[in-house]
């Protein structure tokens, strides 16, 4: 096991620096003068490379490559063109809204959407298993930015029970009302990636369950006499898991990406949020940095999911 | 000889295509299907692919739920029993299915699958289940240090002993048997059919042994129902059977098994074609599609069930058939 687990993550690393080096060449390959971005129009030629000498731009590629690496092993993702502070900082000021939201949402649509799966697999082609499908389809096939603007005008400008946008009031004064205001400004947000997740658990656990309730084992469990709860959940539900932790693996690693629409539909202070900007302003070295950030949380997550699927299923073989 | 088990005029139609368009259509599995077991003894069903053996099997014990027709084991109309009644039940009626490698869970090791059973009937403490699942892991043959392994570590024989010692676990009546040696390789084939008759004789478990071979049948059983299409063509003793079969399709059955010496030779009655559709069976004697000896009778009216001194079989011609071979 602890072998299996090495080598997965020496194959992590690996495909992370990959992943920093394409990065990094993608970044190379763009049109455009860094110097220019952080200086505007109004320069000389002196001014302009002087300014490359000091972010190291006159060097070879290579050299360039290594300085970037070493950068990164301290933690250093350069800084932004547009506020003019470093990425890592402006990073670990949005990743933890991100993550709250996101949590939150991955957290119930799991809670529901699972046994909801489960449950619509076995009751297959009742009116509750329809209905059910016709709820996940909607979801999944939903323009995100209709259902966003939808809910907003709603149930924050017609009936303005929650906040209009943002993460947090300012001057709430902490303790209780603070994390009450925060859960506040959650809702709206978090229902709406609901909509769009919820259907990717409840698909996939229903198939799987579906698949599950067919095999010979689960035969054998009802000729054993158990409760038809019990071959359910403990049998059928247990064996059917294996592709829903997969699936979740991938969704929890796409996590830091944020929601890009939601979060600005929102004006939420997250990761997704900063992207967009970011896409606007031009500001390669925060693009730079949330891929990065997100390519090592997919790897992460990736050899989470695999050693889970190692206790979930004894069949797979370690290797 | 005491009746165990009591078939009676049993019943599986399936639905199909039941689009709120389209005129539901059914393929009859089985159909009309009585049989009684006795106590201790092992009836063979046979039959080709698609005749309604695993189906019968399976509806006896109510792992399909039955369209008609009664179950009575000991008395009791199982057709009839539900919720705590029918898992009590399930302690006397246990079934070995065909496909060892899909039979048991892949996430339960061996033991849990053996203990489960017993701990859910509360047959005994947790130490004892533990202390019999080893009992009966060595019964069928196996060590006992494989109770903490998961399934897919074994082979296929041993997974198929591995469902014996679940399907024994609950000590059971009846066992019913459904191909389960067709999924092995025939040098293991012969272990664990000679496993089968060691438990019968170790426990006095009744078998409905279910094979679509008759060999591997004709060694197990004491007496043999043939089926065909959903129906029990002939039922009767195992040697009477062999030495006397009345109906075309049993002879054809017969004349079908290898015999192990290049000398003999041996007249081979060829079926032509398929098995036709459950769904579309033929009018008369369903056999009447692939019989070399049909009559117009046997197109026009569908034959009974006929017993003559324990031997039933269902043909128009049976009489005339018996003068002619």
């Amino acid at each position: 096991m602890t072998q299996y687990i090495v080598k997965r993550v020496f194959k992590g690393l690996i495909t992370l620096l990959i992943t920093i080096t394409i990065t990094f060449l993608i970044l190379r390959l763009l049109p455009s003068d860094p110097a220019m971005m952080m200086l505007g129009d109004m320069f000389t030629d002196e001014q302009r490379i002087e300014l490359m000498a000091k972010f190291g731009l006159d060097k070879p590629l290579h050299q360039q490559y290594f300085i970037y690496l070493k950068n990164l092993l301290r933690g250093d993702l350069g800084m932004s063109f547009f506020q003019r502070r470093p990425v890592m900082e402006i990073i670990q000021e949005k990743l933890p809204w991100t993550l709250l939201l996101m949590i939150t949402t991955q957290i119930i649509t799991m809670l529901i959407g699972i046994p909801l799966g489960i449950y619509s697999g076995y009751k297959r082609g009742t009116v509750f298993d329809q209905i059910v499908n016709a709820i996940a389809i909607f979801g999944i096939s939903i323009f995100v930015p209709w259902l966003g603007f939808t809910l907003l005008y709603f149930f924050g400008y017609k009936l303005p029970i929650f906040p209009i946008g943002g993460a947090y009031k300012v001057g709430v004064p902490e303790g209780w009302p603070y994390f009450l205001d925060i859960g506040e400004h959650l809702v709206l947000p978090v229902v709406t990636l609901m909509v769009i997740y919820l259907a990717n658990y409840v698909l996939y656990t229903r198939g799987s369950i579906i698949d599950v309730m067919e095999e010979d084992y689960i035969k054998t469990a009802r000729s054993k006499g158990m409760k038809e709860r019990r071959v359910l959940w403990k049998h059928a539900a247990k064996n059917a898991m294996i592709p829903t932790v997969t699936m979740a693996g991938m969704m929890l690693g796409r996590m830091v990406g944020g929601a890009v629409l939601t979060e600005t539909i929102y004006a939420y202070p997250g990761i997704g949020r900063m992207i967009y900007q970011a896409v606007g302003q031009q500001d390669y070295p925060v693009l730079q940095g949330a891929f990065i950030i997100l390519a090592l949380s997919v790897i992460l997550m990736n050899i989470i999911t695999d050693i889970a699927i190692v206790y979930l299923d004894p069949r797979i073989k370690l290797g | 000889m005491e009746k165990i088990l009591e078939v009676k005029n049993l019943k599986k139609h399936f639905k199909l295509n039941s689009g709120w368009l389209s005129k539901p259509c059914y393929a009859k599995a089985v159909d009309e299907v009585s049989f009684d077991l006795y106590r201790g003894e092992t009836l063979g069903l046979v039959g080709e692919s698609g005749s309604g053996k695993s189906t019968t099997g399976r509806t006896i014990l109510r792992l399909i739920e039955p369209t008609a027709g009664s179950v009575h084991y000991e008395g009791t109309d199982i057709t009839q029993l539900a919720g705590q009644d029918l898992r009590s039940l399930r302690k006397n009626l246990q079934m070995v299915f065909q496909d060892p490698y899909a039979a048991l869970n892949p996430r339960m090791t061996v033991g849990e699958c053996i203990t489960e059973p017993m701990l859910e009937h509360n047959m005994y403490s947790h130490n004892d289940a533990v202390d019999k699942a080893c009992e009966l892991l060595k019964d069928v043959g196996l060590d006992k240090s494989y109770y903490y392994r998961y399934p897919h570590e074994f082979s296929g024989g041993q997974k198929q002993r591995i469902s014996m010692a679940r399907s024994l676990a609950v000590a059971p009546k009846v066992l019913v048997a459904d191909e389960p040696v067709s999924a092995l390789d025939v040098s293991i084939q012969s272990q664990i059919i000679n496993l089968f008759k060691d438990l019968q004789n170790e426990f006095g478990i009744t078998y409905l042994f279910i094979a679509h071979d008759l060999s591997v049948v004709k060694y197990l059983s004491d007496r043999i129902a043939v089926m065909y299409l959903g129906e029990i063509v002939e039922l009767c003793d195992k040697h009477e059977l062999f030495e006397n079969p009345r109906h075309p399709y049993t002879q054809a059955l017969i004349s079908a098994i290898p015999i192990p010496d290049p000398t003999v030779k041996t007249e081979r009655i060829l079926l032509q074609g398929d098995i036709p559709s459950p769904t579309a069976v033929p009018q008369g004697c369903r056999f009447s599609t692939r019989c070399r000896y049909c009559q117009p009778i046997c197109l026009e009216q569908h034959p009974e069930l006929e017993e003559i001194d324990g031997h039933s079989v269902r043909c128009h011609l049976h009489d005339r058939l018996e003068a002619k071979s």
